[in-house]
Parts: C-alpha cells; structure tokens; sequence
C-alpha cells in the first residue's frame, strides 16, 4: 500500500468535486492509478490526453507510483 | 465634403466641383500609389477602410480645416479597394482667398487623414509576400520623444532588444488583447497579430481592444488600429486568416517568438509542433474558468514538450473553451498579461521562469501549483523532427465554389448524412464547431467517399 495526495484541477476539480484527496492505493503506475481514479469520480477524458506530474515534475504515466507522492493529473485546457 | 471612392478618380471633375468666384487660391494635394517602400519593389496596393467611421473623422477635418483656415470650398476623397501604380490614393482640394490658408489647410488635411482615420493598407511587392503596413509616419505627428515613452521601463529591460524583437500573437481572444497591449506599450518593435475571426457583441467582456460599435469589423484590424494609437513607435503586422498545417510555416518564420493565446487544443498542437519544426520559443496559455496554466516551450532546450511524456492528442470535443464553460475577462487578463511579461523577459535574457515550470492558478482561490518541466530523452518532437500533417478535407466557406454543396448537419443523425455517400457533388459537411464533421469526413474518406469535407471552425464561424 502506498499513500498518495492527488490534487484536482479544471476539469477534473469539478468531476472529482474535491481540490484534493489523500489515498491508499495499490496500483504500479500513474497511468493505472488514473484509470482508478477515473472509475470513482466519473473523469471521462481518455488517457493519452493527460499530463500527470509527481511531486511537482512531470512525469510519464508508465512511471512507478511513489510513496508519499504529491500527484496532479492535468487535463488540457483551451479557452481563451 | 469628405468621401470614400472605390473607383478610380476623376481629378478634373473633382477640381471643377471646388470653382468658386471668392477664391483667390486652391491648393490641391494628390496621393499616389509609388512604386517602391522600405527598399522593396510595390506592384499595388490595397486600401481597406472602416467606412462609418472614417467618413465621420473626415468630415470632421475637412470641418476643422475650414474653420481655422478661412476656407471658401474643401473637398476630399479617399481610395479603397485595390490601386495600380501611379492612380491617386487620395485627393485633397482646398480653396481660400489668399494663398497662405490654401497651402495650409491642404497640408493640415492630409497630415489629419494620415493620422486619424481608420484605413489600412496593404501592399504587394514584387519579390515578397504582400503585407499590411502601418505608417510609420503617424509618429510624427506624436511630438514625444520615442526614449521618453519607455524612461521608466530602462532600468529593468534592454529596449533595444524590445526593438529588435519580432513576435507574434495568435488569437486577439481574451489572452491575445493583454498580451498585444503589453507588448506594445513595451515597444516591441515588430508585432504581428493573427486571427480569422470579427468581433461579436460576446467577445467585448474580456476583449479591452474591442467596443460595441466595432461588431462585425475584422478583430485583427481594429486591434492592429487600436495598438498603433498607444504605440506609434512600432510596427503592426495583421494576419486575417486561421492558423493551418498549409499557412503555418510561412507565417511563423518571419517571427522570432510566438505567443498562443488561442482557444482550442487542434490549434495549440499545431502551434506548438510548428515552433518546435521550425525551432522557434513559445510561451502558450489556457484559461478554464477561473483557472489558468501557462509554459514557455523552447526547442532544443532541457525542458521538454507536450509530447515527451504522453502521445497527447487533442480533441475539442472532448473539452469545452470559453464558449461552453464561461470566463471571465479578469482572468484572461491576468493570463494574458504574464504571457507577455514572460516574452519580455524571454527576449531581454533568453529564458524565462515558466520555461522551467508550468504555472498553474486559479484565480479564485489565489492558490497556484509550478510543475518542473522535464524532457524524455528521447522524445523526436524537442529534437524538431515534426511531421505537420496538411488535411486538405478541411475547407473554409470562401473555398466552397459552386462544386460544392454544404450540408448542415446539425440536426442531422450519420445515417442521414451516409445517404450522401452516393453524390457525385463535393459535400461540405457544417456541424456545429467542425469537430463533428471533421470525424464524418475522416470516416467517410476512410471508407473511400473522397467527395467529403469538412467546414472549418463550423456554423460557430459563420
């Protein structure tokens, strides 16, 4: 089990309706820890379209879970 | 009286109509269309006026002309359209009893008209691209000194770099005014501004460079217009038209730094896989309600690209822009205005903070996250290997001749518009925002029904 803190923005704030959460998770990877998280807040934007950034970097999806990890998923945004 | 002609001009009548036994003088100044600027060869010339306004701003010089010279008769009229060399761009006549006034009041005129009114050109050379030009020559009616303009801004930024600079912003959107404004006031020496859109009633909330009655009118003109006004020291390029894979590079190498201020993901990836082909600095930013984010990307740096980590593909449909989820112009104005404090800073020192980091605020909250920028080693997008991929299924509604038939697909379900598959005509197919029809028109032409397109940006460009 790892604990993480996943922060929310745009999109994904409004779906998640929460800025922040801290969770115990078992998954491997960014990319799995998504599709996780997908399924219990209804995010409904395809994986390839996300940047995932730990611990204030980014970083790939196929990348290893950190323990303790800050997690931000962060969806393309495009008004202006 | 002051008027706007788009037929040639016939000097004779226009001298015969200021006859006028009091007078003991006319002075009459013609503009012509010369055959060189700026070292280039001219071919022609094209004049754009914004008519209502113009007819009005003239009439007032002719007014003023009359008054402070003791005019007996003033008459004036300004070409638009395209002009030949050597036709009169503009014609002025005053007449007055003594000379001194004529003389004085036609120079008064034509240095006004230069100054004041709404008109644009745009010239065509004959070894390079057309382009519109700005006078220059505005500025001497400014009786500033150029140095005065940027005394408090010296100390922390090397003017002569601002000078120096060419940037380019595409989309005058609620990112593109601040940006454009901050840039322009700084005295970034060349500015081009690129958009296909005109104004709407809608854009004004967070668009400072637009007012009501300019609806209608083309955004990259007025704003071109209104920049020169606080800035006559620079020079303004205008790009009416949408950014696409065939127009992109031609544009963007005459710049040296791009800011994208557009609103959609299909253009800021090609934006961004442009500056990465043709190795140019990009300092790109998105608003989403309150919340806005902001990077600079530079090829051939450690900093990486979108495509390092993720095969991120756009697609619009997915998202909304300002459009769907609502914005407001605070907040386009705070992101726009560090776009450009981060060129300036680009362009005085060759880096810039949100090189390094991705910043992220709402602008609600205040709370804001930076996120390390960082490269995949391997990545072939930072090494500037860059397919741009040119569909020419996208049409704009100017390109629909009468070989094509547009198909409003809006209330339309794909079974419906499948009945086209056996048309021998082109069909234009015209959703809402062309995200939808763009797909149709993929799947079709996939299947082998090459007579299908798309129309770009959809009814929303109408």
């Amino acid at each position: 089990m790892k604990t993480i803190k996943v922060h929310y923005f745009a999109l994904f704030r409004d779906q998640a309706k929460c800025e922040e959460e801290t969770l115990e998770v078992n998954c491997h990877t960014y990319g799995e820890l998504y599709l996780e998280l997908s399924k219990r807040h209804g995010f409904d934007l395809p994986q390839e379209m996300i940047q995932v950034a730990a611990n204030d970097e980014f970083t790939s999806m196929k990348a290893a879970v950190l323990n303790g990890a800050k997690i931000v998923f962060i969806p393309p945004v495009a008004g202006g | 009286m002051f008027s706007i002609s788009s037929e040639n001009l016939d000097r004779d009548d226009l001298h015969t109509k200021l006859s006028n036994d009091k007078a003991g003088a006319i002075v009459v100044f013609e503009g012509w269309v010369r055959d060189h600027n700026e070292g280039k060869t001219v071919s022609s010339l094209e004049y754009q006026v914004y008519k209502e306004l113009a007819l009005k701003e003239g009439e007032k010089i002719l007014q003023e002309a009359r008054e402070k010279f003791n005019l007996h008769g003033v008459l004036s009229v300004h070409r638009e359209g395209h002009l030949k060399l050597g036709e009169i761009a503009i014609w002025i006549g005053a007449t007055a009893s003594h000379r001194d006034d004529a003389f004085k009041a036609t120079r008064y005129i034509i240095d006004e008209i230069k100054h004041r009114l709404p008109v644009w050109k745009k010239e065509h050379y004959v070894d390079h691209k057309a382009d519109w030009v700005f006078c220059r020559h505005h500025s001497h009616h400014v009786h500033f000194e150029e140095a005065d303009f940027y005394k408090k801004q010296v100390k922390i930024v090397d003017q002569n770099k601002l000078k120096n600079a060419k940037v380019l912003v595409i989309g005058a959107g609620g990112l593109g005014h601040p940006a454009l404004m901050a840039l322009a006031s700084a005295g970034v020496g060349t500015i081009g501004i690129m958009d296909f859109d005109k104004i709407d009633i809608t854009n004004i909330h967070r668009q400072p460079l637009f007012s009501p009655n300019l609806v209608g009118e083309k955004k990259t003109v007025i704003a071109a217009v209104r920049l020169q006004e606080l800035n006559p020291f620079i020079q303004i390029n205008t790009h009416q038209t949408r950014l696409d894979a065939g127009n992109g590079e031609e544009i963007l190498r005459d710049y040296e730094l791009i800011l994208d201020c557009t609103d959609n993901m299909q253009t800021k990836f090609l934006i961004h896989d442009l500056c990465f082909k043709l190795r140019l600095p990009l300092i790109s930013a998105s608003v989403y309600k309150e919340e806005g984010q902001i990077r600079t990307f530079k090829s051939g740096s450690d900093e990486g690209c979108l495509r390092c980590h993720s095969k991120m593909t756009p697609d619009d449909s997915l998202l909304g822009n300002c459009n769907d989820f609502g914005v407001l112009g605070a907040t386009t104005q705070v992101l726009g205005s560090l776009q450009a404090s981060e060129a300036i800073h680009f362009l005085n020192e060759g880096k810039n903070a949100t090189l390094a980091k991705t910043l992220f605020m709402n602008l609600k909250t205040l709370c804001q996250i930076q996120v390390k920028n960082t490269k995949h080693p391997e990545c072939s997008v930072c090494q500037g290997q860059v397919e741009i991929k040119i569909n020419d299924f996208e049409v704009g509604i100017e390109e629909c001749d009468g070989s094509f038939m547009v198909l409003d697909i809006r209330e339309l379900d794909d079974e419906h518009i499948h009945q086209f598959t056996s048309s021998d005509k082109k069909i234009a197919l015209c959703c809402h925002r062309g995200v939808r029809s763009k797909k149709l028109a993929e799947t079709f032409r996939a299947s082998g029904h090459q007579q299908f397109y798309s129309l770009k940006g959809g009814a929303a460009h109408l």
